[in-house]
Parts: structure tokens; sequence; C-alpha cells
């Protein structure tokens, strides 16, 4: 019965061929949104993987998530150094590091931050920051800039960079007295990090240093300009510079400087303000018991995040558009078998005299019927293959461009439970359509009979 | 008369009339033919040829009286184990387009083998091999002929096909319906000759349907179907 199946397809191999090739696009869209959107959820989920908590002011999750690894937003009011060392001296705290907020360059993120951060950061599934040039800051006037920016801008190790104060696109507030030299470059991630400024603590607070007014003085920029005049170091360098002076509503808190007290771990350097801490624990079982330590500080009002729990609770906030794209493969998917049914139709009025003769040599209409299911079948099948085996060529292809790019890892390896169900979706989508077509012949092989007359 | 196994096929009584339609197609008292016996059924189309055939290899539903076919009464057959019966126990070969062309003709002649296990037994030890000596044996000589696709055959030797498909595996019954309408006269009368020879060699009875009396004289009987069948149709 397979034989004569496979001969029967081969027969009509052409219009064959163009259903398995609609069926094997149905499979390859179906399959790789599925793979693309499980990569950019793993992608995401794993923006922070190396941090058990990130500690913030209280205020929510999925803001203090964003303000930190995305750089979107605001953290809300900063928190004392003393909340740090809190944490920090915490039994089960392995290693906490300080990130401060909410100056921008050229309208990325600057993350003010130890050097331990390149140490323990993880992203995609993992992996540790690499430096593709440099290596971190030394010194306060050192900055780390991630690979999107370097590309955008050209920068290069030595480069100047001058950031400018609020977290928005548009910079109201240059801080041209106070540049850095580009240290280091990262290697790309395909994260939030790669389009983030990083530069330590000490130099982050050197940019509000001289500053007295609050940050939401719209006059401040008066006394920035004239304390412009203070600052050295610019001549002769390249100066990245974004002209324009004003000053921004910010999410950053002011740091003052406070030159005495050098705990040794962070270059001696101890703001007065941070936004957030990144926590890693020795042991993460302990983890809802430091959260609680955190969060019933009495000092200072503190939220411990769970980066994975509150990145998952964005996530969700996204589902309706991979439903969306799910949806539409979907949607390709179903067409592709409308036209196997139409195409399978089609052949059946020409096919009557191959039913009758079937019949003659002792085929049953079942065995016909099952005929055209089975024809069904292997169409399908190929098409899965097809697709299968090109979604797989074509993410062996794409893996370098798509990992460095979107931070995409669609993975060739084996089918995934859920990419299973679809491709099983696919075949048994196909098998119940073909039915339809079965279910006219059954009827034609029984009206007809041996129709000589044919 | 024979008794019911030396009967390739005992027609009795037999009353038929489409669905839906009051007049009767076919209208036979009795009509038999023994084992081994060719017969050659004359009548003009429309006189109920076809649908003599068709209750004969049961793919219709005779209202009143009894068709046996080898012994067996095929109305009390029900569907799939009809279908059975009929892939056992008889041949057939229409009057055009009878093989399948997605199959080669040596396959279209196995099909039967595909169906029946008693064809296949029946087709020796390797009824690829029958099936070839058939070929030859039906004159398609060129073993290249028996792979090649089905339509690049000419009707004649197409028909041929049909008949080395409809003798493989020995049946009783060969059910032929103007196999050679469609040849020229020379080839008619070769091909009634090879496939009485066939018959004879498997032992098969020969129900052979046709308009042209030119043929009448290589069967053993001759019957006018408006001698047999009352019901006049074509009327």
């Amino acid at each position: 019965m397979l034989n004569l199946g496979i001969k029967s397809l081969w027969n009509r191999r052409f219009v064959v061929t163009l259903t398995v090739l609609s069926i094997a696009l149905s499979v390859f869209l179906v399959v790789g949104v599925e793979r693309l959107r499980n990569s950019a959820k793993d992608g995401f989920a794993s923006s922070a993987s190396g941090i058990d908590l990130i500690a913030a002011a209280r205020g929510d999750a999925v803001q203090i998530l964003m303000g930190t690894v995305f750089g979107v937003g605001s953290t809300g009011p900063g928190i004392g150094w003393d909340s740090y060392e809190m944490i920090a001296d915490l039994p089960e705290v392995n290693w906490a590091v300080p990130i401060a907020l909410g100056d921008n360059h050229r309208g990325f993120p600057v993350v003010g931050t130890t050097a331990g951060y390149f140490d323990h950061f993880r992203h995609s599934g993992g992996q540790a920051l690499s430096f593709a040039e440099g290596n971190a800051f030394a010194d306060q006037g050192g900055a780390v800039i991630g690979a999107e920016i370097a590309g955008r801008f050209g920068y290069r190790v030595g480069t100047t960079i001058v950031n400018a104060h609020g977290a928005g696109e548009i910079a109201f507030d240059v801080h041209d007295e106070s540049p850095f030299t580009v240290s280091g470059i990262l290697s790309p991630t395909g994260t939030a990090v790669d389009r983030m400024v990083y530069v330590s603590l000490e130099g982050f607070d050197r940019l509000h240093a001289d500053r007295q007014t609050g940050a939401d003085d719209p006059f401040a920029a008066l006394d920035g300009v004239s304390f412009g005049a203070e600052q050295a170091g610019m001549t002769g360098q390249e100066i990245e510079d974004l002209g324009e002076a004003g000053h921004g509503e910010a999410g950053h808190v002011r740091g003052d400087t406070d030159p005495h007290e050098a705990p040794a771990e962070h270059a001696g350097h101890e703001p007065a303000k941070i936004n957030a801490v990144y926590v890693g624990l020795v042991d993460r079982g302990a983890v809802l018991s430091v959260q609680r330590a955190v969060n019933d500080y009495p000092a200072e009002p503190l939220t411990a995040v769970l980066p994975n729990v509150a990145l998952l609770q964005l996530w969700s906030i996204t589902g309706a558009a991979e439903t969306a794209l799910l949806a539409m493969a979907s949607a390709v998917a179903f067409a592709g078998i409308i036209g196997m049914v139409v195409m399978i139709s089609a052949s059946l009025e020409v096919r009557r005299r191959e039913f009758a003769i079937l019949r003659s040599v002792g085929a049953t209409p079942a065995r016909i019927f099952s005929l055209i299911v089975l024809e069904s079948v292997l169409i399908t099948a190929i098409g899965i293959v097809v697709g299968l085996a090109s979604l797989w060529a074509v993410s062996v292809l794409l893996e370098p461009y798509l990992a460095a790019r979107f931070g995409l890892r669609l993975g060739a390896g084996p089918l995934m439970q859920r990419e299973v169900g679809l491709v099983l979706a696919v075949l048994v989508a196909g098998t119940v359509a073909s039915v339809l077509p079965a279910a006219r012949v059954y009827r034609m092989t029984l009206a007809d009979g041996l129709s000589f007359k044919l | 008369m024979a008794g019911p196994d030396e009967k390739a096929f005992e027609i009795s009584s037999l009353r038929f009339s489409w669905p839906g339609q009051r007049k009767a197609v076919l209208s036979i008292d009795h009509l038999e033919l023994a084992r081994g016996e060719r017969l050659f059924l004359r009548g003009p189309s429309g006189s109920g040829k076809s649908t003599l055939l068709s209750a004969l290899a049961g793919v219709i539903e005779i209202g009143v009286g009894q068709v046996h076919v080898s012994g067996k009464d095929i109305g009390k057959l029900k569907g799939s184990a009809r279908d059975q019966f009929r892939g056992d126990k008889i041949g057939m070969i229409f009057q055009l387009f009878n093989l399948i062309p997605w199959l080669s003709p040596l396959e279209n002649v196995l099909l039967p083998c595909r169906f029946s296990r008693r064809r296949r037994d029946r087709a020796g030890a390797d009824p690829a091999a029958t099936a070839r000596r058939l070929l030859v044996e039906l004159g398609l000589t060129d073993p290249a002929l028996h792979v090649s696709p089905s339509i690049s055959l000419s009707v004649g030797q197409q028909q041929r096909v049909a008949a080395a498909r409809a003798l493989i595996g020995a049946p009783d019954l060969i059910l032929a319906d103007e196999p050679t309408s469609a040849l020229d006269d020379g080839a008619k009368g070769q091909f009634v000759d090879l496939l009485d020879r066939e018959c004879a060699a498997v032992g098969a009875a020969l129900l052979f349907v046709s308009h042209d009396r030119g043929l009448e004289a290589h069967f053993d009987r001759v019957i006018d179907i408006a001698e047999i069948n009352m019901a006049r149709p074509h009327c």
C-alpha cells in the first residue's frame, strides 16, 4: 500500500512537490517562530542570569528590573551606601555589585558600577561578559562600552566620550566637564549590555560632584556652565559632544563625593547614594531568606527582586505579540494544508478510472480511502522533514549573525517538546484534512463500481 | 447440466433495475458458464451487457435472483468480502484504459497479487517471473517494455497487459468487456487467440462481451443477449 502511495505521488511529482513545499514552509514558519520565541524568551529570561537578587529602593519589581538590567526608566529614589554595606555583609551574600543610574551617552544608559560587574554579570544562559578590546576601567576616567555603542559611533579603546544627565534619548545636560576615556569594549551579547556605557562609581559621581543644585532644578544648567570652565583634560582629545545644554527630568540620584572611607573593593570610592545592588549568593537556596532580610531592612525601605521572576513577569506583558506571531504561523500552516486538500481533490476526477481498476483487482473502497489518506500523510510527512531540514540549515547559517545582532540562539538541536507538539499538530491536521477528499473517493468508488464506461 | 462446483458462474431469476428507476435493465431467467468454458456474449451497447458484468463482479446490489460465482452466492457476501472474493476469483479486462498509469506494465500485472492472497499463491513461487512469462506469451517479448511507463504502450499492448493482469494467479473466471473494440481487425483475432490460449492454460472460464460477430468463431458458445435478457432496456 505504501509502495502504491509513493508511486502514485511520484506520478504527480510536480504538483506534489509544490504541495510538499507549501507544507514545508508552514512547518518552517511554525517551528521557526516557536524557536525564535523560545530563544527570545530564554535570552530575555537569562538577561541577568548571574544575578540572584537585585535590591533597590522600594518599588515595583518590573520597574526595578527595567531600570537596572535594561536601562529603561528609573528605579525611583536611590538607596544609601549603608544599605549596600548591609547587603554586602549578609553572610549568605557571595558578592554585591553597586549600580548607579541616571546618565546617558547619546541616549544610551550610563551605568556606574565596579569592575566586579564584569566578573559577575551573566547573559544568554550563563555566559560571562568578555572584552572584545581593552579591559575594565582601572580608574575613574575609564569607561567600558557595549558592542552596539562601539559599532554605531565607531568608538575604539582610547576614544573620549562625554555623558549627559538624564535617561532620555535627548540629552539636556551634557557633562562635558567630565569626559571618559574608553578603556574596553565588550563583545556582543545581544542583550541590553550592548547598549550600555559602564563607568566606575567614582567616575559616575564625578559628573555630579561639582553640582550643588537639585536634579529637578531647571536652572541648574546655568550653574553647570559656570563650572564648565574648571574642567580639564579635554584638549587634544577626541570629544564626542552632544551639543545641547539643558536640564532633564531625571531618575538618577545625584551622588556626592566622599573622598574618605575607601573600601578596597570599590576602588576607594564610597558614594552617598546608588540606585541598586546586584547580589550573588553563596547558596541560591537562601534567596528567599535574603530577599526577606532586604525587604525588612529597617533603616531604609528596600525591595529585593528575583530577576528571573520579574523577567518572566515582564515577558508575560509582551505575550500578546508572541501569540500573534504563532497565530500567523499557524495560519500559514492552515493554508498549506488547505492547499494539499485542494490538490488531492482536484486530482480525484482524473483518477476515477484508476480507482475502478484497483477495485476490479480486489481493492475495497476502504483501501482506496486509506490510499488517499496515506498519500496525504506522506505529503505532510515529507513536507515536515523538508521544513525542519531547511530550518536546521537556516539556523546553522544564521546562528552567528542572530546571536551577535539579537542575542537569539536558534540552536540546530533536536526538537523541543512543544515543537514536537506543533509538528504533530501539522501531521494530524494534514491527515484529518485528507479525510475530506478520501471520503469523496469512498463514495465515488461505491457509486462508480467498475463503471466500464468511463 | 453440470453440478454447482463445475460452474464458473450461474445466474438464476435475475432481475435488476437501477435505483430510482422502475424499468428493469436485466431480467435473466438462467445463464451459466462451465469451468474453463469460453462464452461469447453478443449484443449492442445499451443491451445490459455491462450491467450483467457488474452483477457478476459483485459491484451492484442485485435485487431479485441469485448470482453464483464459483459456487458462491455473491449476493450474500458483504462489502469488503465481496471485493476480496472478486480479487480472488475474477480477472477483468476493460474496453480501454486498463492500466494504472503510474505503475509499470509489470506492476500492473502484479496488482491482483497485492490484493489477493489466493492469486499471489497461485501465481507461483515468483509472481514477478510468472507475470513476465505471461507478458511474453501475450506478445510483449521485449523485457524493456515490461518496465517502461504504461502510457508509452500502444493500445494493443495495453490490452495485452490487461489480459496478463486478468490471468495472473489463475482466477476461475475472466470477464472481458469489449476488450478488442479499440484494436484493428488483424490485432483483434490475434488478441482473442492469445486470450483463449492463456485462459485454457490457467483453466479459467471466459465471458467475452462484444458486438463484433467476426470473433464468434474463437469461442465454445455464442449467445445473443437479446435471447436471454427479457428486460430489453434499450427499447
